[in-house]
């Protein structure tokens, strides 16, 4: 119910253009001073909205979206959005309607600042797609054929505050200290074939949350076919739910600089040429000990990795003194290590008890490494895995039984429930509806 | 400086014995009201009423009278000058003037002077000429053989003499001369004899053939004169120094300026204070710097067959650019010859970490790279639109779709440079390098004289580094050792291949006495192909046990062209008014063309491939033209105080503009859905490999463009001086000069879309500023081989265009990426320098200096948190003050015995103490706060970012003029300094000290051939940076010992 109030008090706002300045390249003036084709018609939660109708899908008539965006605005269905460079929005909420493409050029992002939200609520039926142009063209899309999305914040970062990644000059900062932040909502979102390098040496990712806080409300999100990572979380505090990335080139979940939320029900997926970490959780590059500590929660995951195939593809790796529950989660098909612990400051973490898998399987062979660097490593491979096993409460070659790990065609409820604790392990419950097949979800490549 | 003016200091005299009387006669000149000792070239003729004998005073001089000045009878000094026979060739060189004015030459004639006053007497008049240029011999000096009696010549070259009656024999000499001995010179009461001669210049060991009599700017001993009368405290390098330092090139020459050092071998830094704060001009004409990021021209670059000095002006005078602190370097250009002069060498050189051993290749373009031509052939490719970046997803802006087509971009992808192979096999041959200089000159008329010279240089090198570099991160709260976040040592090995080359021209046309026209040329192109490979951990790139391999292809052309013409004129008519003025305009490029980066990563199954989501495929293309112009005008008026002291009035104008283009694209490479990276570190993107991600396309990789809208700029400086100062001696010991400068500064730097698709005027800088620089000396002068100045001067540093300008760049994967930030304002610095002097001789000085300069918001380079890579920028610093000392020593040996006659040893040492302040971080949520780049700096005060606190030089000369031997050891040193501020908690990290011994040895052969042999850095003292309070070491690398052989002809 509270996704209805929130999408119907966006169509009640007056919907104000982008209020771009005049001189802007933008042809945004044209877009979407109406309230969209949608109506307010919704009448549920659970996304069966009526927005597909009337929405011209990823064929229709394109306008361009104004790299700059002040004041609320909103991107409706009834045209294709084309993002042709960076697009900040300095202010106000950015509503997206249920149905809306957003289509990526070379060199396109779309950041979301500090002093902005966004406030883009797909439906099961009718999500929001953020893609690649070449998808609309009818092209061969490819990893980085724009920027993505990113979600700006004032919440807690353990290196203060920062210039986001991937931007140029006069990058968005955030960072700060008002941890309830609401950067927005994202729901029924997908982001595609993102990555584009914006800057030297940074690549933007799928979605990138830079210090967003707890008001920040986030499910059902994929982040599919991305250069970099899928998603990363840098700093912050906020929970989010049925989250799925497939075939991320670099690490699926990435979570840095004092990450401390939850995520719930997660299913990742690796390309088999290609990806690195399902999750990769570190604190922080320069300082193993910078606080916060980052301290993410994920239950319920399921991380299917590249297979004997791949090259750099890891279950998890958790290094620079991360803290980090990982709780009723399957791995299963890591070309390398299901787990790499890094760095002793890990170690010690993991030593004291901040550090645990429970409820966790490790399915199939899998092997286990530790990397302290130049230190004096107490444990080794035999010592994590005993570790994990013994004192983190994991399960070790567990027969996950999943019916297909192709990777373009999955289905990963295992035909039987895999013990978890207290529940099943796995981002599928095996008696319930298989949320990973919905129809929002794209696994085609 | 006016070319009589030059002339007219030229008071270098030779006197063994009188070296004490000079003294002691200093002393009783010190009153100011004791003027009467002028002597006029009239008057002198003329013996005193009254005098009528020819007897030989034996007396004391006569205080009151002052007309006679005998030797003084007090000890002499334990100077050099104690013991020296009167021999010919055996005396030693003195300096005694205190200021560039005629009157302090007729002083020094007059302090310098021992005549027959009682008795009859007659004289002996004449004027002593230059043999070759004709022009007359200033200061030299006419002195009885075996006797007391002696003068000097005055600025006409013209003396006069008083003796007893008798038959002598003189002897005429000056330090740029060849002595002269004429017998049998009868002298009669009352008689008149006269004597007009001409001497030789002397051509000695590390001398030049080419000195202007007239000029002679170019000895050492000239250099400390000009250096002594200088308004502003100064160091020069003559030509000698420029000679006996061997090696073709001006920086390695420069090393022993005192209180400064040079920077990787070719920047000078002075009294520490690093790029910023420095500047470069050449006779007058601003030197743009080929390199964007620093502001300091590298000094390898002059040929210096073409520089007859090299002045480091170290306090601000209002007739030179504000815009330094530290140093001012101005170059000289070389005198045109008198005749037909060539000068041809060859050179040879080994180096014991290079030469003869394994280095790192790329294909290359031998032909072109050779000549320095490489970034022909490795230029932007033609067949990549300038309308629309390259890539599958680049939109057309009017249809709102994609632009190119597959096959479209797969031709553009095919036509970059595949080649991204590091070769290995080849070990490197020896460096080798040629210089020619030429020249003709020729007088006419009267004081009419054209001339010519030019010099050019050619230079190869290889020099390769085995580097280790190392990025720490910190565990809890201290520097991580253990686990260097980036690490790449074994096997990382960086060769760059360096070739130089340069010409000088000029002409310089003397149409009278008071004209003269200078046109100056001036080219040079320098290039540096550098192969690198760097292995090992990058954890921000791949985590654990991964290899990493980061290799990369550059070529960098830097080049400068000056052009000059300049002028001086003297108006007779108008009370002796000069003007001087000079155009001048320069072009500095560096082309910086397919600079190829690569990362692959070694997984746990031994599988290296290519990582192309952390900076493996790129290639990057950098285009920097300046354009700089620059004018002066001065006139300069000079006038005779209350006093009848020579006071001089001097205003001018000065206008500048520079302008600047900056081009950058970027590439990098895609990988095509569904396909393979291919296995291995060969040349994975061979044309083969590269296709246009059409579906189904087998080839594994496309090229995109990753050009940002603020990668390029373009950047315009306009600065308009004008400036008035006057130099005004109150009294003989003491004199005030001072003035004001007003400067007007207008800087713009415009990034632009290169493609024109994006506004991004948002983020261009402007700053217009006006100053006025006043700067005020007093000048004491207790005696003549003293001076003791106190200088006040405000001056300024601006932000180069580079630092305003949103251009970012990373030296290497897991690196530090720097960003300009747009809002930077000028620094202003209040500089005061305390400085006392000792001319013991022409070839020996102490010095003693003290220095404060305040800076007012001084520019730093900052470091910022940003998640996954480093980054740094620019920023505003609240204050820094640097105060210090300096301390130059330079004697010659001969007095511990006749043995060390031949040797000289000098040193200096500077101290520094340098503190900056940094100021708080404004709250980003705070909607006044403008941070581009928040500045996460760990250390809040703290030196002065390349500031060394201490520098010392020393060297031990060897001199032999009659074997045609000389030789050269040189040491230098640095305390270490910071290099890059920490972030987050982390330590800065320093450069340690650096201690190089040099030797240089020279020998003549014959008459036109001479040998010299150098060997470089001795020590092969290793370049070392380290971090945090264990040192631990970030950057490590042994450049090795070079030796170089040269042999030069000359006719």
């Amino acid at each position: 119910m509270k996704r209805f109030i929130g999408f119907a008090a966006s169509l009640a706002l007056p919907l104000t253009l982008a209020g771009c300045p005049g001189d802007d390249t933008s042809s945004s003036g044209t877009e979407s001073n109406t309230s969209g084709p949608t109506g307010g018609e919704t009448d549920s939660a659970d996304g069966t909205a009526t927005g597909a109708e009337g929405c011209v899908g990823i064929d229709g008539p394109r306008s361009e979206v104004a790299t700059a965006i002040d004041g609320d605005t909103t991107l409706g269905c009834d045209r294709v959005h084309v993002l042709t460079g960076i697009t900040l929005v300095n202010s106000g909420t950015l509503t997206i309607e249920p149905g809306t493409w957003i289509v990526g050029g070379a060199g396109s992002a779309l950041a979301i600042t500090p002093a902005a939200r966004i406030d883009a609520q797909g439906t099961a039926d009718a999500p929001i797609v953020m893609t690649s142009i070449q998808v609309a063209d009818g092209g061969s899309p490819a990893r980085g054929d724009w920027g993505g999305l990113a979600l700006l914040g004032l919440a807690e970062a353990n290196i203060g505050m920062g210039p986001a990644e991937g931007f140029a000059e006069d990058p968005p900062i955030y960072g700060g200290s008002d941890n309830g932040h609401d950067c927005g909502t994202l729901s029924y979102v997908r982001v595609e074939w993102a990555g584009n390098e914006i800057s030297p040496g940074n690549e933007l990712n799928g979605i990138t949350f830079f210090a967003c806080g707890t008001a920040t409300s986030v499910d059902h999100v994929q982040v599919h076919m991305g250069l970099d990572d899928g998603i990363e979380m840098f700093g912050g505090t906020f929970d989010a739910n049925n989250i799925i990335v497939t075939g991320a080139a670099d690490d699926s979940i990435d979570s840095d600089e004092g990450f401390r939320g939850t995520l719930q029900d997660v299913f990742i997926h690796q390309d088999p040429t290609t990806g690195d970490n399902c999750l990769e959780w570190s604190n922080q590059g320069t300082d193993f000990t910078a606080p916060p500590l980052t301290n993410p929660t994920i239950s319920n995951l399921t991380c299917v990795g590249s297979g004997s195939g791949g090259t750099d593809s890891k279950g998890a790796t958790l290094k620079e003194g991360v803290q980090a529950t990982i709780r009723n989660s399957l791995f299963v098909n890591a070309t390398n290590a299901a787990i790499v612990l890094a760095n002793l400051a890990t170690q010690a973490q993991a030593e004291a008890g901040a550090i645990s898998f429970p409820g966790t399987h490790f399915c199939g062979t899998s092997t286990f490494e530790v990397d302290a660097g130049d230190d004096m490593a107490t444990w080794d491979s035999a010592g994590l895995e005993m570790w994990l096993t013994e004192t983190a409460g994991a399960t070790i070659g567990t027969d996950c039984m999943l019916p297909d790990a192709t990777f373009g065609s999955p289905n990963i409820q295992p035909a039987a429930e895999i013990a978890g604790e207290g529940g099943y392990a796995g981002a599928v419950d095996p008696a319930g509806d298989n949320w990973t097949l919905d129809g929002w979800i794209n696994y085609g490549t | 400086m006016n070319v009589r003016r030059c002339g007219t200091t030229q008071a270098l005299v030779v006197l063994g014995v009188l070296g004490g009387s000079a003294r002691a006669h200093a002393e009783e000149l010190a009153p100011p009201e004791d003027d009467g000792f002028v002597v006029e070239d009239d008057s002198a003729a003329e013996p005193p009423p009254g005098d009528d004998g020819f007897a030989v005073e034996e007396e004391p001089i006569d205080e009151d009278g002052g007309e006679v000045i005998m030797p003084s009878t007090a000890p002499v000094d334990d100077g050099p000058v104690a013991d020296v026979p009167e021999d010919d060739g055996d005396w030693s060189f003195e300096v005694e003037d205190i200021s560039e004015d005629s009157g302090a030459l007729e002083e020094e004639i007059k302090a310098s002077t021992v005549e027959a006053t009682k008795g009859p007497v007659g004289t002996v008049t004449g004027k002593v000429r230059d043999s070759v240029s004709g022009d007359p011999v200033i200061a030299a000096t006419v002195e009885v053989v075996g006797g007391k009696y002696k003068t000097k010549t005055d600025q006409d070259g013209e003396f006069s003499l008083r003796l007893p009656p008798g038959v002598y024999e003189l002897r005429l000499r000056s330090d740029s001369s060849q002595p002269l001995r004429i017998s049998n010179v009868e002298v009669r009461q009352g008689g008149t004899v006269e004597l007009n001669r001409d001497l030789k210049p002397l051509e000695g060991a590390g001398q030049v053939v080419e000195v202007e009599a007239e000029m002679n700017r170019e000895s050492e001993g000239a250099r400390l004169l000009q250096r002594k009368e200088s308004l502003s405290a100064r160091d020069l390098m003559s030509r000698d120094e420029i000679a006996k330092s061997g090696g073709g090139s001006t920086s390695s020459v420069a090393r022993r300026i005192v209180g400064c050092t040079l920077v990787e071998r070719r920047y000078l830094f002075c009294r520490g204070l690093g790029h910023r704060y420095g500047n470069t001009l050449f006779d007058g004409a601003r030197v743009p710097s080929p390199e964007p990021e620093l502001r300091t021209v590298p000094l390898d670059i002059f040929p210096s067959g073409a520089l007859s000095a090299i002045n480091i002006q170290k306090t601000f005078t209002p007739d030179v650019p504000g815009d330094f602190a530290g140093a001012s370097v101005q170059l000289e250009s070389r005198e045109v010859p008198d005749d037909f002069i060539l000068e041809v060498g060859a050179e040879i050189g080994a180096n014991t970490a290079t030469t003869g051993r394994q280095m790192v290749t790329s294909a290359g373009f031998a032909g072109a790279d050779a000549f320095g031509f490489g970034n022909y052939p490795r230029g932007i490719p033609e067949v990549l639109p300038t309308n629309l970046p390259i890539g599958p997803t680049v939109l057309d802006p009017d249809t709102l779709s994609t632009a190119w087509t597959p096959e479209q971009t797969e031709a553009f992808g095919e036509s970059l440079l595949s080649d991204t192979r590091v070769r290995s096999g080849a070990k490197a041959p020896p460096n080798f390098g040629f210089n020619a200089t030429t020249g003709w000159g020729r007088e006419y008329g009267k004081d009419g004289k054209i001339g010519f010279l030019a010099s050019a240089r050619y230079k190869a090198k290889h020099e390769t580094l085995r580097e280790q570099v190392r990025v720490f991160g910190l565990d809890g709260g201290e520097l991580d050792l253990d686990t260097p976040r980036t690490d790449y040592g074994e096997g990382s090995i960086d060769t760059t291949y360096n070739v130089a080359w340069s010409g000088v021209g000029l002409v310089k046309w003397k149409a009278n006495k008071n004209h003269r026209l200078e046109l100056l040329g001036f080219y040079s192109r320098d290039t540096d192909d550098q192969t690198r490979l760097y292995q090992g951990d990058a954890r921000n790139v791949a985590q654990g046990a991964a290899l990493v391999t980061n290799t990369r292809l550059r070529y960098v052309m830097r080049s400068i062209l000056l052009t000059r013409l300049g002028g001086k004129h003297t108006f007779p008519g108008a009370k002796g008014l000069q003007f001087d003025w000079f155009g001048s305009y320069a072009m500095a490029r560096r082309d910086d063309p397919s600079m190829r980066d690569m990362v692959f990563t070694t997984n746990d199954a031994g599988l290296t491939a290519l990582n192309i989501t952390n900076g493996g495929g790129k290639q990057l293309f950098l285009d920097l033209t300046d354009d700089t112009e620059s004018g002066a005008a001065n006139f300069t008026l000079p006038f005779k105080q209350w006093g009848q002291l020579d006071s001089k009035f001097k205003t001018g104008v000065w206008v500048e503009g520079k302008q600047r283009e900056f081009f950058a694209r970027r590439f990098a490479v895609g990988q095509t859905s569904g396909s393979m990276v291919p296995p291995g570190t060969g040349d994975v993107l061979g044309p083969e490999n590269i296709g246009g991600n059409a579906p189904m396309d087998p080839a594994p990789f496309f090229y995109r463009e990753t050009t940002r809208a603020l990668d390029n700029y373009d950047a315009e400086q306009e600065i308009y001086a004008t400036y008035a100062m006057m130099d005004l001696p109150i009294v003989r010991w003491f004199k005030l000069a001072g003035g004001a400068r007003f400067e007007a500064s207008f800087i713009d730097v415009q990034p632009f879309d290169y493609f024109g698709q994006n506004d991004v005027s948002a983020e261009a800088a402007s700053l217009d500023e006006y100053d006025v620089l006043p700067s005020a000396s007093l000048i004491f002068s207790p005696n003549d081989e003293m001076n003791i100045r106190l200088v006040g001067a405000r001056t300024l540093a601006r932000p180069e265009f580079r630092e305003l300008a949103p251009f970012e760049f990373e030296d290497f994967v897991g690196g530090t990426a720097i960003v300009g930030n747009r809002g930077l304002v000028s620094t202003d610095i209040w500089n005061a320098d305390l400085r006392w002097e000792w001319f013991p001789s022409a070839s020996e000085v102490v010095a003693v200096s003290l220095f404060y300069k305040y800076f007012d918001e001084p520019i730093e380079k900052i470091a910022s948190a940003r998640a996954g890579s480093r980054l740094a920028s620019f920023r505003n610093a609240t204050w820094a003050q640097n105060v210090g000392f300096e301390l130059e020593a330079r004697k010659n040996l001969e007095f511990l015995g006749k043995a060390l006659e031949n040797f000289s040893l000098g040193g200096n040492f500077a101290y520094v103490f340098s503190r900056v302040r940094l100021g708080e971080q404004c709250d980003p949520s705070d909607p006044t706060c403008d941070i581009s780049v928040p500045d996460a700096s760990t250390s809040r005060e703290r030196p002065l970012q390349g500031q060394s606190p201490f520098v010392v030089n020393a060297f031990l000369d060897y001199t032999n003029k009659k074997s045609g031997t000389n030789g050269r050891l040189l040491y230098n040193a640095f305390g270490r300094r910071i290099d890059e501020v920490g972030a987050l908690g982390l330590p800065d990290i320093y450069e340690e000290s650096i201690h190089t011994f040099d030797l240089v040895i020279g020998q003549e052969i014959g008459k036109n051939f001479s040998l010299s042999f150098t060997i470089e850095d001795i020590l092969n003292y290793p370049r070392r940076f380290t971090q945090g309070a264990d040192r631990a070491v970030t950057y490590l690398a042994w450049p090795g010992t070079t030796f170089v052989l040269g042999l030069s002809y000359k006719i």
